[in-house]
């Protein structure tokens, strides 16, 4: 103990001191061999023959310290770092070399990383925030087999609330493997804070709490006997957002569902936001669904989607969960999780075409797993690629810097120095490059991140297993592209590189070849995505902006007072004193409301119309054509700038409970009845499901708006839009059902933005309980395709200036190898007399071919790529010349930019100088 | 040199601990105490002597510092600690045992 106490000491005493440790050695070597001079001396010998032998006793004092250095503590430590030290003074004396390598590697580990942090977001293993040990909650699925035809399809039941008691209590008492059981139902509901809120709720068992094993940050849970009492617990977020984390919530009186008077008894746990997609912000007890919730639109009147889940106790295994399941189902008459048919007594469906109920066992998870890692598997090569074109670059570029110091090795090879030891000061010094690059490639991985987290709706956290895999992958990639060069530098004998031999011999013609190959291919992707990315970004202005449209000057304004349990009645009374005032307001130019809220895309709602003459199915009946439908109240085609081709606008007298005139498109009056559609009839059904039906007569017809979600436009009965875009659609004086929610509409004389504190004080005056849902301009909620178009783009410039940058860094560090191969040729034809500017023409001749055989290849990829593109999004134009020139003359620049360096270092070789050192 | 031994691997530290156990001693005056001691026998260059010294040092059983040797020069002494002694007295114990053991299963076969 205490002896490895003193070797501790001595070592770090060593580290701190430096070289005083061996300047001493030194003295008392001089020492040692002095006496030993001075005692051969008084033994008779002349002073010359004994100095000469007092060395020859000595046998090297380099060989002695080194002895003496391998026996001290921290030997090996010593060593690493003197090589560490070494390789940061030798990379700093070629900043040129360790900046093109460490920026070349850093894209391929910010790559790795981004893809790390990705899987890590996906596969992690608490993938719900805030629950403490997930692996032992199961949810117990109740689903109902659906048959569509042939194919039957599983959905989640939905129980009876009249039935759920029971239903939860037969679960809970027959399955002893579980520690507790919860259940919960999710609906939007509007509350008031006292500030009008739509808070997305969950409805849950009192045991809901301690089953997830989610503490209080403040006040408490729900406690076992208060199933049915007023009280309610809000998530953290909304706690800070709404309370300002003020701890005296607790007990502060809040109303739900317009009426419902709750008292907040608690805030959740950091982080706690549900265990499904939409954030939880707002719990209560289950008892409250009926009275608080919007009615579930697919479930029969008094049914609800209520979910199970279960904390299983220690040890205990899913198939022990399913087994008692199996029994239990039998006792609820659905069938268990083996498949055995039951009569679905407990369940409450609207569908009348559901063949049987199952149970089943499954985790509480949010996300399809399968799916995800599917996209791991699809998306993993790209960085894979990445990071491999970047390490043969660095191999690259190494061998160059290594085919310079051949010299310099050969000397140390032959004053003694082991090939392991030279091996591994080059390997460090890569290892030193790698860590460079892991620490430039964190804050772009950083960036990366962000970029995709718009996209993907995951969590993706640098945390430190991302960082600790950067790491480790930064340790291999510099095994990876350090060792192959550090062999080839001290492979050759030391009087090959010392002696007369031609010190560039380094590298067959075929690697020469394979080289240059691989700088093409990453010649060509770089022009590929560069233009993809030109493609993708050149047209965004003309999709996102509609016809007749300033987007900035729309605002919109989203309602729903099915949240606040609102009557038809009410609710019309509502959006009649809104449109009233909305309009008469100052700095507004028209407003209008609309059941549809056009924003998310014109096809996003569809009514099946028939005119009588249409197309029939095989036994005669009509087929409905689907087309968009929306109510227009108000000034809406004056708000929307869609301007009345034929007959008339809607007028007060027009509404009525069931519509009775509608006002149709251009593209939708071409479509139905070939151009003449005033005056003609049409049968709508109000739903797909198509109960109600309204026979409506023709009264005007306006200009089309144009659809940019292209992407929804599947399916046969569809009526597309044209090429441009112009959308058939159906607009009605009142709403087709009798539906509370509506989009308000305002067309602003300047930015729509300044009249938003207006809108929400005029609906404060009209009702404070009224939540406003979603108020934006247009322009801020341009459609998700655009989003879409432009990430796209984002991403494709992304990468197509990382693979510019891969494929730069990798024709610089083929030509400075070429040129470093044919110094002696070089130096020869120049002492021959060849001109500087004739050597530069020869190099660069030799990258530029290079170059232009990817660059050809790329423009070959780009063309067929936007062709590809062109098919897939609407309203991008196909291949661009523009773009594509403007691509390929960056890349001409990069390429020229990289080939003229190593050229003019070849240009001032001094050929005297270099034949002289041959 | 063919009657001239390298030290056994491992008993030079105990040799160069029982040499300045009795007096401080320099590099130099260790070797030259060792060969007249082991009257030639044992060979021991400067190549294992100093990283033997160093061990010493290092283990706390030897300090070291300089001084002026008989001819008025400077020179590294190392001297023996109490550790050092208490080492000294272990490894010779050991050894003793070992050698006990190894003669008798040569006299004995």
């Amino acid at each position: 103990m205490r002896r490895a106490w003193c070797r501790l000491r001595a070592m770090l005493r060593r580290l701190v001191d430096g070289g005083a440790a061996d300047t001493e050695l030194n003295e008392e070597l001089r020492a040692f061999v002095e006496q030993d001079t001075e005692s051969r001396i008084r033994a008779g010998v002349t002073p010359e023959a004994a100095r000469r032998a007092a060395l020859i006793e000595l046998r090297g004092a380099e060989q002695v310290k080194e002895h003496v250095r391998e026996t001290r503590a921290g030997f090996r430590l010593e060593g690493t770092l003197r090589d560490v030290r070494y390789a940061m003074r030798g990379l700093g004396r070629a900043p040129g070399f360790s900046f093109s390598v460490i920026g070349n590697l850093s894209l391929g580990l910010a790559a790795m990383i981004v893809a790390f942090a990705f899987i890590n977001g996906a596969l992690g293993p608490s993938i719900i925030p805030g629950i403490p040990d997930q692996d032992r909650l199961a949810e117990i699925g109740i689903l109902e087999n659906v048959r569509l035809g042939r194919l039957v399809r599983l959905q989640a039941a939905r129980t009876a609330l009249a039935d759920y008691p029971d239903v939860f209590r037969t679960l809970d008492e027959g399955m002893p493997s579980l520690e507790g059981l919860a259940s919960f139902t999710e609906s939007d509901v509007a509350v008031t804070l006292p500030q009008p809120r739509s808070l997305r709720a969950a409805f849950v068992s009192p045991s809901y709490f301690d089953v997830l094993g989610v503490r209080p940050e403040v006040g408490r849970t729900f406690a076992p006997r208060e199933a049915e009492s007023p009280v309610a617990i809000i998530s953290r977020a909304l706690w800070m957002r709404e309370f300002g984390g003020d701890p005296s919530v607790i007990g502060r009186p809040i109303r739900a569902g317009g009426q419902q008077a709750l008292e907040i008894i608690g805030v959740a746990s950091r982080g706690f936001a549900g265990t499904t997609g939409p954030s939880v912000d707002l719990w209560l007890p289950i008892a409250f669904v009926d009275r608080v919730a919007v009615d579930d639109p697919f479930g029969q009147p008094g049914s609800r989607l209520i979910r199970y889940v279960g904390r299983m106790r220690d040890g205990v295994r899913v198939e022990r969960v399913e087994t008692e399941l199996g029994v239990v189902a039998g006792r609820l008459g659905v069938a268990g999780p083996a498949g055995n048919p039951g009569a679905a007594r407990l369940v409450a469906s609207a569908d009348a075409s559901v063949e049987r109920v199952t149970v089943e066992v499954s985790d509480l998870s949010r996300r399809d797993v399968d799916e995800l890692a599917l996209m791991v598997a699809v998306i993993l090569p790209v960085p894979l690629l990445v990071l491999a074109l970047a390490c043969i670059n660095a191999a690259n570029l190494l061998l160059v810097r290594a085919s310079g110091r051949s010299r310099e090795m050969a000397v140390r090879l032959a004053l003694g120095a082991s090939r392991s030891r030279l091996i591994r000061q080059l390997v460090i010094e890569s290892l030193v490059l790698a860590v460079g690059a892991a620490v430039v490639a964190l804050p772009l991985a950083w960036s990366g991140v962000q970029l995709i987290a718009a996209f993907v709706m995951l969590p993706m956290p640098l945390d430190g297993t991302v960082v600790a895999g950067a790491l480790v992958t930064a340790f291999l990639t510099a095994l990876g592209f350090g060792l192959v060069p550090a062999l080839h530098a001290t492979r050759r004998h030391p009087s090959a590189a010392l002696g007369t031999a031609p010190a560039g011999s380094g590298g067959t013609r075929a690697e020469a070849r394979g080289r240059r190959v691989l700088v093409a291919g990453q010649v060509a992707l770089s022009l590929g995505l560069l233009a993809a990315a030109f493609q993708l970004t050149s047209p965004l202005e003309s999709v996102a902006e509609p016809p007749g449209t300033d987007p900035n000057r729309m605002l919109l304004a989203s309602f729903d007072l099915a949240q606040l349990r609102f009557s038809s009645g009410e609710s019309d009374a509502f959006y009649a004193a809104l449109l009233d005032r909305a309009s008469r307001l100052p700095g507004a130019e028209a407003a209008a409301l609309s059941s549809h809220d056009f924003a998310t895309g014109w096809i996003t709602n569809l009514v099946p119309v028939e005119t009588g003459d249409g197309p029939r199915d095989p036994l005669g009946r009509p087929i409905g054509l689907l087309v968009s439908a929306s109510s227009a109240e108000g000034d809406f085609f004056k708000v929307l700038g869609l301007d009345l081709r034929q007959g008339r606008e809607f007028v007060a007298a027009d509404r009525r409970d069931i519509p009775e005139v509608a006002i149709v498109t251009e593209h939708f009056a071409a479509q139905i009845f070939g151009g003449a559609a005033l005056g003609r009839s049409l049968r709508v059904s109000t739903s797909l499901i198509g109960d109600a039906e309204a026979n409506v007569r023709i009264v005007g017809i306006v200009e089309s708006p144009v659809e940019r979600n292209i992407d929804n436009v599947r399916g046969p009965s569809i009526v597309k839009p044209s090429p441009s875009g112009e959308v058939a659609a159906i607009f009605f004086p009142s709403p087709l059902q009798h539906g509370t929610a509506r989009t308000l509409s305002v067309r602003a004389g300047g930015p729509a933005g300044l009249l938003a504190p207006a809108i929400r004080d005029i609906v404060a005056q009209i009702d404070p309980r009224v939540p406003i849902l979603e108020m934006a301009t247009l322009d801020q909620r341009i459609p998700d395709i655009t989003q879409i178009i432009r990430g796209l783009a984002r991403a494709a410039a992304v990468l197509g200036i990382v693979a510019l940058l891969l494929a730069s860094i990798g024709l610089y560090g083929v030509t400075s190898y070429g040129v470093e191969m044919r110094r002696r040729e070089i130096a020869v034809r120049m002492a021959l007399g060849a001109q500087a500017d004739r050597v530069v023409a020869m190099v660069l001749r030799q990258a530029l071919t290079v170059a232009t055989i990817g660059a050809v290849l790329g423009g070959l990829m780009a063309i067929a790529a936007g062709v590809v593109i062109q098919a897939q999004l609407f309203g991008v134009p196909g291949v661009d010349v523009a773009a594509l020139a403007g691509a390929a003359a960056l890349l001409a620049a990069a390429m020229l930019v990289a080939s003229i360096l190593p050229a003019r270092r070849a240009a001032r070789l001094d050929p005297m100088a270099l034949l002289r050192q041959e | 040199m063919g009657d001239r031994k390298d030290v056994i691997q491992g008993t030079l530290d105990l040799l160069v601990l029982r040499i300045i156990s009795s007096q401080p001693m320099h590099g130099w005056g260790v070797m030259q105490r060792l060969r007249h001691l082991t009257e030639d026998v044992f060979q021991v260059t400067p190549g294992s002597l100093f990283p033997a010294l160093r061990r010493l040092e290092e283990n706390g059983w030897a300090s070291g510092y300089w001084d002026v040797s008989e001819n008025n020069r400077k020179a590294r002494y190392y001297a023996i600690t109490k550790a050092g002694q208490k080492q000294l007295a272990r490894e010779k114990q050991h050894w003793k045992s070992i050698t006990m053991a190894v003669e008798k299963v040569l006299e004995g076969a």
